[in-house]
């Protein structure tokens, strides 16, 4: 009963906020010219993970005043990660497709 | 005799005029390559190696530690511009910041950018003039970075005028441009000519100096999103 009052909690969370939370350590895709996710939630200090699923080269970067960085240009099968040390929103691009955005809220 | 001296001098008429029409139509065709070349970086290099190529991009300015990105030094004269930009990091001289065009730029494209690239080198103020020339629309630049990299340390994050240059910068203090009510046309004016030329203060750079005429209407566009009146 608890274990399922959490699952609905969680799906409740997910649907109505629109946001993915994570419980582990997040791993966004780059696909098709596409992050995996819009939006996704992670608190301080913790560490998100992008990986290229595309044939052709991707960049991961943020101008954000809570993350600034850039994480490279890597080819399909690598990944590149970023741990979060502020609380705030992060756009994420790639410098290589100007149309591929997302974005992390980071909360304390 | 004569018929043959009147029809050598056509020949070597005919011979000139041909190689001058292929010289003038040469000269068209680089004048193009490189026009078109710096549409290209505008819209794709300028977010690293800046505006005017000499590493003032957003990416550059803001990310800590970034690697010299100004294109009028070469690390590696080795390797052809046109490699340069055409493998990025996979050619083994080159830092992984640097992407591959190959997949995403057509070859036109990449041999535009390279003439570009070459005739900022070779020719620094004829580079320049390019750039201020190219037609380029304001919204395929993004003034939020700019206003990131150039503004927020006076005008602060939400342009409050809260920038942490704003515990120095006194009478007057870096405007609040949360409450700015000023059109379009003179907030282009006063970012390209500066504070001190349009009767403000003289601590506001002229960014025109620094900035292409677009990069200049996407950040005064920009800011007009950073109004609260507006945004109630």
């Amino acid at each position: 009963m608890n274990t399922a009052l959490k699952v609905l909690t969680t799906f409740t969370l997910w649907f109505s906020v629109g946001y993915v939370i994570a419980d582990q350590l997040p791993n966004v895709g780059q696909k098709d010219k596409k992050f995996s996710v819009e939006k996704l939630q992670v608190n301080v200090g913790d560490t998100v993970t992008f990986t290229n699923d595309d044939p052709f080269f991707h960049n991961v970067f943020s101008l954000s005043p809570a993350a600034t960085f850039d994480l490279g240009s890597y080819p399909q099968g690598e990944s590149r990660d970023i741990t979060f040390e502020e609380a705030g929103e992060v756009q994420v691009e790639c410098a290589i497709h100007p149309s591929m955005q997302m974005t992390i809220e980071v909360t304390e | 005799m004569i018929l043959n001296r009147v029809g050598t001098h056509r020949l070597a008429r005919f011979l000139t005029l041909t190689v001058l029409c292929l010289l003038f139509v040469n000269v068209n065709a680089n004048d193009t390559d490189v026009d078109h070349g710096a549409r290209v970086y505008l819209e794709r290099c300028a977010l690293c190696h800046g505006s005017k190529g000499l590493g003032e991009g957003p990416m550059a300015l803001l990310v800590h530690d970034y690697p010299n990105t100004s294109l009028k030094t070469t690390d590696d004269p080795s390797q052809s511009i046109r490699d340069i930009v055409k493998f990025g990091t996979t050619l083994s001289s080159s830092n992984e910041l640097s992407p591959p065009w190959r997949h995403e730029l057509e070859a036109s494209e990449i041999a535009a950018v390279t003439a570009f690239v070459e005739a900022l080198r070779n020719d620094f103020s004829r580079a320049q003039q390019i750039l201020a020339s190219v037609d380029i629309p304001p919204e395929r630049i993004d003034g939020r970075k700019i206003y990131r990299a150039r503004c927020e340390s006076c005008h602060g994050a939400t342009g409050a005028g809260d920038g942490r240059m704003s515990r120095i910068i006194k009478n007057p203090a870096p405007s609040d441009l949360t409450l700015s009510s000023l059109p379009l046309e003179e907030i282009i004016a006063i970012i390209s000519s500066g504070g001190k030329a349009m009767g403000r203060s003289e601590r506001m750079p002229p960014w025109g100096q620094e900035l292409v005429y677009a990069e200049l209407i996407s950040v005064a566009n920009y800011l007009t999103t950073l109004r609260i009146a507006e945004a109630e």
